[in-house]
């Protein structure tokens, strides 16, 4: 059997006496779409924070990256390892223009390439993503949301990550974008890089989603093929209420 | 008012404007990074002269100014980061780091003063001009040594500037202050970039000192004057771009020197404070700020 490329196994995480995270064990298989879902509060994000210790690690539990702990690092080191992560609000640095914000990851990742092939390198990821190279030198905060969410991704593939950690890129899109940003998960898939992917738009996580966890008050309810773990009455119930027919 | 005594004042606030620009400068980079206000940066002032003293005056080692002023540079920028070390870094995450941080700045400036006491005593000392000699068409004079720090401080604003603009460091300093965990997410180690920026901070503030050093004389609380200046100038200004506190400093720098010439010595710094009490009446982020850090 293949080792997972990301391995969580007993995650929690409480703030005083809440359980954000309630002792969540998962296994995500290199190359695949795992999709994350769960009504609002249930630790989705948080269970994102834990995993790259940014801005608060787990206060139980391990993460492995292709069978080795991945919490022996610093945050910042965590990045650099191989997990990457985009949030849910368009996470870019306003006043730098959209390909410094880019250049800024490119140098971290790697500091001994010459600036041409940084620059090179910015430009590859930013053309995966379909960010339009005219709006390369405009400051991040004048470009519309749509594409302010593609230079996150764009600056968070610029690390070379081999799994992406991807927090609602669908929110606040129109029915059109919301296709594009899956044509880009699906073009981020094919490069071989792991997604795990959080997303109330549950039209596109269950198309794009190889596997499906279900998490509820930070426990998870249901991990499976997606089209069987919406079936599950616990999965309705957390839903639409467990007063639901 | 005669022309001759009109170029005086503008000459004099041009030159307080630059001494002013470069303090503000180092205080308002670590307003928009680490979202504090250093209380050490007047301490650091001081200790840019003095050290640049040690270097540079003939009866101490008696190296030339311009050597003086690369070593203090580089003793500066270990200073600053090392009292980032010591000073910021163990509050940083606490909610009230804005607060502790008042109290362990100005801790750390009442610690460097006492330090240049003990060390170089309280006898009044100056660092050698920088040049002699003057320029004079007609009845206007300009010292070469004023000539001198006007180029020095431009170029050492164009510099930063340019540093944090174009260079790979500088772009991370602005991504980490701009937003803290997304650049974390990008690899970068906030802290070390941090200490990187209170290093900066440290030197242009040294070498405010340096300059003020070469036309005032010295002692171990100078820097607690320029200091309240540069807050003066970064309230005023507002800190939306790195130019706008030095386009306040200009402005701060000439107001003072209009009115040393009208009010007197003693009721400038009200004229100043009146006038930063108005601007943020009328416009709270600063003369030239767009948006400000709140705390």
């Amino acid at each position: 059997m293949n080792t997972p490329i990301l391995s969580a196994r007993g995650l929690s995480k409480s703030f005083g006496g809440l359980k954000a995270v309630d002792d969540v064990s998962f296994d995500v298989m290199q190359g695949q779409i795992f999709g994350v879902a769960g009504p609002n509060g249930s630790g989705k994000s948080t269970l994102f924070n834990i995993i790259t210790k940014i801005p608060f690690g787990p206060t139980a539990g391990t993460i492995e990256l292709d069978g080795k702990s991945a919490h022996d690092r610093r945050a910042h080191e965590i990045s650099l390892s191989g997990i990457a992560r985009t949030f849910q609000r368009e996470n870019v640095f306003g006043s730098l223009s959209a390909i410094d914000n880019v250049l800024v990851a490119v140098e971290s990742q790697a500091p001994k390439l010459s600036f041409e092939q940084q620059l090179a390198r910015a430009n590859e990821v930013l053309a995966l993503v379909g960010f339009p190279s005219t709006m390369q030198n405009m400051a991040a905060d004048s470009v519309p949301i749509f594409y302010r969410k593609q230079l996150m991704i764009a600056s968070a593939l610029a690390l070379r990550p081999r799994v992406l950690l991807m927090d609602e890129p669908a929110s606040s899109l129109t029915g059109p974008e919301i296709e594009r940003m899956k044509e880009i998960i699906l073009t981020i898939r094919g490069t071989g890089i792991t997604v795990v992917l959080i997303e109330h738009v549950l039209s596109l996580l269950m198309e794009v989603s190889d596997r499906l966890l279900v998490l509820d008050q930070g426990r998870v309810i249901a991990n499976g093929l997606p089209a069987e773990v919406i079936k599950q009455a616990e999965v309705v119930d957390a839903y639409l209420g467990a007063s639901h027919e | 008012m005669d022309p001759v005594t009109l170029f005086s004042i503008i000459k004099g606030g041009i030159v307080l404007g630059a001494l002013y620009a470069l303090m503000a400068t180092g205080l308002s980079l670590v307003w928009t990074t680490l979202g504090i206000f250093n209380f050490a940066h007047g301490a650091f002032i001081a200790l840019g002269a003095y050290v640049a003293w040690q270097f540079s005056a003939t009866d101490a080692f008696g190296w030339p100014l311009a050597l003086g002023i690369i070593a203090t540079s580089l003793v500066m920028f270990a200073i600053g980061a090392f009292l980032h070390l010591t000073l910021v870094k163990p509050f940083e995450r606490r909610s009230d780091v804005v607060l502790i941080t008042v109290i362990t700045t100005l801790a750390g400036s009442a610690i460097l003063e006492n330090v240049l006491l003990v060390i170089w005593g309280p006898r009044s000392k100056q660092i050698p001009k920088m040049a002699e000699g003057e320029l004079a068409v007609g009845g206007f004079h300009l010292a070469l040594s004023e000539i001198i720090l006007l180029v020095l401080v431009l170029a050492i604003l164009v510099g930063v500037g340019a540093f944090l603009r174009y260079s790979r460091p500088g772009r991370a300093m602005r991504a980490v202050s701009q937003n803290r965990e997304a650049a974390q997410l990008l690899g970068l180690n906030v802290p070390m970039y941090f200490a990187l920026v209170l290093g900066l901070s440290a030197v242009t503030a040294g070498l405010a000192g340096v300059f003020i050093g070469t036309i005032r004389f010295m002692n171990p609380a100078m820097g607690s004057e320029p200091l309240m200046k540069a807050l003066i100038v970064v309230i005023f200004g507002g800190v939306a771009r790195f130019s706008s506190p030095i386009y306040a400093a200009f402005i701060i720098g000439l107001l003072e020197a209009f009115s040393i010439y009208f009010v007197g010595l003693y009721w400038a710094p009200a004229v100043l404070f009146f006038t930063m009490i108005v601007v943020l009446l009328i416009k709270p982020e600063g003369l030239f700020g767009k948006y400000q850090r709140t705390l």
